[in-house]
């Protein structure tokens, strides 16, 4: 049976744990969702803005100076990190928007955390003349004032958010706020594979478009499915949108990696599905960094686009069902990983995508494995960061 | 099995419900406040635990929380709160949480302990009406009432529903939005006629009240009002002075109590 089921539950993950105020809405953007998937117009639609705007499909890269370095077993790259405005978050902004326009809705927001996704969400906005407000943790705003300026220009206001712990996870409360008061005209562009039923859905639907070109790739080139598919995991939106298409594949092991910030056993990480339990946060029932009174953690990670308490239900179903293995690495790992595939192919990823470059160094890979790495967006927003890393050391 | 709840089925008069959080400015201040609430003769308490990530509320109810969550209070200690004061108070209480952390307690112990502590009912503002049945049913067989939200956007559909399985009396969101005192209510008393129509148990108005005359305006439209964010404010202005905070609180009270008495009389 495809999930989630008609109450948006995967297993017993998910759901619509909504106020009220926003039923109608979420209940009447699922039913527009439901028209949407089944109108050719709106697949020609997307698929025109996602080849001629975002620049797909993005290519399946065969690295061999990184494959001789893990004893030449076969890596590939997936480069999300090609696409306009330089991850993958706009494969579902794109999709988002054009759904809002159907809607009749003129005025965005979003959320963000590293500023990835209210970048991707500002760009279609200007693209397609709407207003938007992207709500962003001030603490966020500070490390990733590069990524505020850039949804500046683009037209887009960010309001930095000063409630509770400053980053991601209050982002998402105040645009919940703010559509709760906006209700009328407001479209709510939601980033990552979490939030109430139909969004991590939608998103994982959206972002499958990586996973489907990723296994026409590898097939032309190889001839054959890969053995391992590695993706970094925050709320989660790239791995889901890589792993979906191989679900039922059921020899391609998937591997998603959470971020282990300071170690998994300080109370400075962001891995979720490694040290959380279950709970109900941002409108689903997930796995969720908590304490023993059910209070929300505080999370850490060096990647500001991982450090989320919360994560996609789907992906709190794949982790309890066994079909996709969740494990972490900690920031200096994916520092070095950064640092390391820059010096070897030239290519420098996000620190969120670095994650899953480090997880090869855990692999004990042979010259028989046939691996893909999905490499969600690009490093230039994390400059700063590495910058001090590299200092330090 | 008698819920004090029931007691706000009295239709001769205009209910008041006045919310405040656990543990702001301390525990001991919201043990005297309830104390003097109780004695000025409000309908019905409703206490707020505090949740690290409470996205129905305003930012004065926001602030509230965090001074309670600064004294690190829990389900537990709240429990323990009203066990103490059910000793003298009467008046129903009824908790106002978000569900992580009824789900982090165990629904089921929570229902159970509430029962025992003397806590009448629960509203959760991120649990529709229809999800976790398993904590639905366990409150009706013991007798503890879920009190669910309407709003304003709901369709005709849904709010019967709802109305159907609320229990004690069913909460009507004034406007759309968050919590918080607004100096301009514009509401859909419509609606609201509408959903009282369908109802068996009273429908009480909140959210965005600040005034006793707006009270005294919605007053006339449901069978009571609900204060939160105007009365926190209160506590959040003189939370350090405790007498005064007292005093305070005790005029506010009247006011609003004031205003609603006269209404009634107007009607009749």
């Amino acid at each position: 049976m495809a999930l989630p089921n008609s109450k948006g539950f995967f297993g017993s993950y998910g759901g619509k744990f909504a106020p009220e105020t926003l039923r109608t809405l979420v209940d009447d953007l699922e039913k527009e969702y439901r028209k949407a998937q089944k109108d050719p117009a709106f697949k020609k639609e997307l698929d025109y803005y996602l080849k001629y705007y975002v620049g797909r499909p993005t290519p399946l890269y065969r690295a061999d100076r990184l494959s001789k370095r893990f004893n030449n077993a076969k890596i590939y790259l997936k480069r999300e990190d090609l696409n306009h405005t330089g991850a993958h978050k706009i494969n579902n902004t794109m999709g988002q928007i054009l759904l809002a326009r159907r809607m009749g809705k003129t005025r965005i927001i979003a959320e963000t955390g590293a500023g990835q996704h209210g970048v991707a969400t500002a760009t279609v906005a200007a693209m397609f003349g709407m207003e938007c407000e992207v709500y962003m943790g001030e603490e966020d705003t500070r490390r990733q004032a590069l990524n505020v300026f850039r949804m500046q220009l683009l037209g887009t206001k960010v309001i930095p958010v000063k409630s509770g712990t400053r980053t991601l996870k209050d982002a998402m409360n105040e645009a919940t706020r703010d559509w709760l008061k906006n209700v009328d005209n407001t479209f709510y562009i939601i980033g990552s594979v979490a939030g109430f039923h139909p969004y991590p859905e939608m998103v994982r639907d959206f972002q499958s478009v990586i996973g489907k070109e990723t296994r026409k790739q590898i097939l032309k080139a190889e001839g054959k499915l890969p053995d391992y598919i590695l993706a970094c995991v925050g709320g989660g939106s790239n791995a889901m949108g890589i792993f979906y298409p191989f679900l039922n594949d059921k020899k391609v092991k998937l591997i998603g990696i959470e971020a282990g910030g300071l170690g998994i056993n300080t109370d400075k990480h962001s891995a979720t599905l490694t040290k959380g339990r279950t709970g109900v946060l941002h409108g689903s029932k997930t796995y969720v960094l908590q304490d023993k009174n059910g209070q929300i953690s505080e999370t850490h990670s060096i990647s500001a686009g991982l450090d989320y308490p919360g994560v996609g239900p789907e992906h709190s179903y794949l982790k309890d069902s066994g079909r996709v293995k969740y494990d972490y690495v900690v920031d200096n790992e994916a520092a070095d990983a950064c640092i390391m595939l820059s010096k070897e192919e030239g290519i420098i990823p996000a620190l969120e995508s670095s994650h899953a470059v480090a997880y090869l160094e855990k692999m004990k890979l042979s010259k028989k494995d046939l691996v893909i790495v999905n490499i969600s967006g690009r490093g230039d927003k994390d400059m700063g960061t590495i910058m001090e890393y590299v200092n330090k050391k | 099995m008698n819920n004090r709840l029931d007691s706000l089925k009295d239709k001769s008069k205009k209910h008041l419900v006045i919310y405040l959080m656990a543990g702001d400015p301390d525990f001991k201040t919201t043990e005297e406040l309830i104390y003097s609430l109780a004695k000025s003769g409000v309908s019905a308490i409703e206490l707020g635990v505090p949740f690290s990530d409470p996205v129905a509320d305003g930012p004065t109810i926001q602030r509230s929380g965090e001074r309670a969550l600064a004294n690190k209070i829990t389900i537990k200690d709240v429990l323990g709160l009203v066990s103490k004061v059910r000793e003298k108070v009467s008046t129903p209480i009824v908790f106002m949480l978000y569900y992580n952390l009824i789900y982090s307690y165990g629904t089921g112990n929570f229902v159970d302990d509430c029962v025992k502590a003397g806590v009448d009912g629960v509203i959760v503002p991120d649990l529709p009406y229809d999800e976790e049945k398993e904590f639905y049913n366990h409150s009706i067989n013991k007798g503890f009432y879920i009190i669910y939200l309407v709003s304003p956007t709901n369709t005709t559909d849904r709010m019967k529903k709802i109305v159907e399985k609320s229990r004690g009396f069913v909460y009507y969101i004034l406007l759309k939005g968050v919590t918080g005192a607004q100096k301009k209510l514009s509401s859909d008393f419509e609606f609201l006629a509408k959903i009282r129509k369908c109802s068996k148990i009273p429908v009480f108005a909140g959210f965005g009240i600040s005034t006793p005359a707006q009270s005294a305006e919605v007053a006339k439209h449901a069978d009571g009002v609900i204060i939160g964010s105007a009365y926190v404010g209160i506590i959040e202005q003189y939370g350090s002075k405790k007498k005064q905070l007292l005093l305070e609180s005790g005029k506010f009270i009247n006011k609003f109590l004031k205003t609603q008495t006269k209404n009634i009389k107007e009607k009749q």
